[in-house]
């Protein structure tokens, strides 16, 4: 059954859950914002100096997407989380599929398409033109803008009111604005994750790196055992970025946020995690 | 939105019909190839959809930098800070919402901004002296990862000033009550004129806010809602309440929000330097 969507949702909510327990624990260890590459760079011009204390934490993350692939957008980002608690049986992924795959067939075992070459691909142009118009925005008004909007921020903000309301007793708007935007930004633009999310565009950049390492794992269908000839698609169609792994080029495994789902439902277990 | 919804098989080419096994990638190049030159001016490798997004996306981006630059402007906040932190303006610059000062303080002082229209301010941290008081254990500021939080910033010693609230404070109008001037650790930071009334001494002070979580006239005035909650707060050094000498009424607390920033503001900081001298400043000269 959906074993590794069950897997993922206890994984990005023991992140949160460990982050609440830091919180009562009086353990700063912070949230994920500590790590991220888009608030250093967006401090770093809203305030004209570069927070250099970040960078280690910084570069630990992109590190993790370089020898791991985009693992941190299925397993731990809460906009994943969010689809997989609330976008039904088939959540969408980084290129905002619906759950069909656009180069399969729709009688099973005909030949059909390759999936890879119908798949809509995520975008760096337009992850950098958000970047590009946010660190602007930053450097004019002073303060990080994107925070305001991130879905990351707005989980750990949520979580935070929460806690506030606790201790405090003092309920906030944002106990309410919070969860809406985050969900707003899931549900109403499905392709947050392909064309808007900036800390993408430097997942993006690490991914590069990681489908040219050659020990690197990544999924591959084993050719001896897999039937792509014979017209199965079964990995495209679950996985939530249409990638087929029978065919796909070392592009189309940039995309690959390490989800598993293929090697999960692959009918003849072909699916590895190679570095080639 | 809606119509942007899923065409994504409408600009990728009608898939060739034959199954290319195993190293489809020339056949996948040419479809690149095409669908690139379908794309105009675009930047390769990018859909109409993710452009027109990107696009939709940076123009919110500016509209939210442009509102929130309002809302900053008209708020004139000047929130209670932890101590360490500079002004307003750097906080908010420098200040990544990580939440590593709300978690490190051990008396839960620390808390997020909540979200007003000052919504720029959502997150960044602000003291809360309801259920304790701050004795400068620099837990906040070692955890700030950003220096958003620093040791050398004036109010690393002095985070702000108590003002007394006439109408609230019950030594003001009956007399007898003496628990803010005998609970303060500041020696001549509250003291009691020839009428028994507390009065702040704001250059001493530095805002460790003990008297505004001991103050009992919450307990005392409890049938009268008209007045302030405590007899006495704290606020920050570059509030408009700070500004204005002596003790405030509710009222006037109430207009100046506790919060909203003096044009003067940053100078007043400068007295932090009286503060380093109570012991519990500890490590700072």
């Amino acid at each position: 059954m959906n074993k590794m969507r069950y897997l993922r949702i206890g994984v990005a909510l023991a992140v949160l859950a460990a982050v609440l327990a830091c919180t009562f624990a009086h353990v700063p260890a912070g949230t994920l914002c500590a790590l991220c590459p888009v608030g250093f760079a967006e401090i770093a011009v809203a305030s004209g100096s570069v927070p250099w204390a970040l960078l280690p934490g910084v570069l630990a993350l992109l590190a993790v997407v370089a020898l791991l692939g985009r693992v941190f957008c299925s397993w731990v980002c809460p906009t994943s989380l969010t689809r997989n608690l609330f976008g039904g049986r088939t959540p969408r992924g980084l290129t905002g599929r619906t759950g069909t795959c656009a180069g399969c067939a729709t009688g099973a075992g005909s030949a059909a398409g390759d999936p890879n070459a119908a798949r809509t691909r995520s975008s760096l142009a337009a992850q950098g033109i958000v970047l590009a118009v946010l660190l602007a925005v930053s450097l004019v008004v002073h303060f990080p803008v994107f925070c305001l909007f991130c879905p990351i921020g707005l989980a750990f903000g949520t979580l935070f009111a929460a806690s506030r309301l606790l201790i405090t007793w003092q309920p906030g708007w944002e106990l309410i604005v919070f969860p809406a935007m985050l969900l707003a930004e899931v549900f109403l633009l499905r392709r947050w994750c392909a064309a808007i999310c900036p800390l993408g565009f430097f997942f993006g950049l690490a991914a590069k790196l990681h489908v040219r390492l050659p020990f690197a794992p990544k999924p591959r269908a084993d050719a001896a055992t897999c039937l792509y000839a014979e017209g199965c698609r079964t990995c495209a169609t679950v996985c939530p970025e249409d990638i087929c792994d029978a065919t796909a080029t070392p592009r189309d495994l940039e995309d690959c946020t390490g989800c598993l789902d293929c090697k999960e439902h692959c009918p003849t277990k072909a699916v590895k995690l190679t570095g080639k | 939105m809606q119509g942007m919804k899923e065409k994504s098989s409408g600009q990728a080419t009608a898939g060739s019909g034959a199954a290319a096994p195993l190293g489809a990638s020339a056949a996948d190049g040419a479809t690149r190839a095409d669908d690139a030159t379908r794309s105009g001016r675009r930047p390769a490798g990018m859909s109409r959809r993710q452009f027109v997004m990107a696009g939709a996306a940076g123009a919110v981006l500016v509209g939210a930098g442009g509102l929130g630059a309002f809302a900053r402007d008209t708020a004139q906040a000047a929130y209670l800070r932890p101590p360490g932190a500079e002004d307003e303006a750097h906080l908010l610059a420098r200040c990544d919402r990580c939440q590593r000062c709300v978690q490190a303080c051990p008396y839960d002082l620390v808390q997020p901004r909540p979200l007003t229209w000052d919504f720029p301010a959502v997150g960044t941290p602000e003291l809360i002296y309801k259920d304790g008081y701050c004795d400068f254990c620099m837990k906040c500021v070692e955890a700030c990862p950003t220096g958003a939080l620093s040791w050398d910033a004036p109010s690393a010693a002095n985070i702000g000033v108590a003002k007394v609230v006439s109408d609230a404070c019950v030594a003001w109008d009956w007399g007898g009550c003496t628990v803010c001037a005998d609970r303060c650790p500041v020696e001549g930071a509250i003291t009691l004129d020839d009428r028994g009334r507390p009065h702040v001494d704001e250059v001493l002070c530095d805002g460790c806010g003990l008297c505004e979580m001991v103050c009992p006239a919450p307990s005392l005035r409890a049938y009268d809602a008209s007045t302030a909650e405590k007899g006495i707060y704290v606020v920050s050094r570059q509030s408009a309440a700070a500004a204005v000498p002596g003790a405030l009424t509710s009222a006037e607390l109430e207009e100046l929000c506790r919060t909203r920033r003096t044009d003067a503001g940053t100078g007043t900081t400068a007295g932090a330097g009286a503060a380093g001298s109570r012991e519990k400043g500890g490590s700072r000269e």
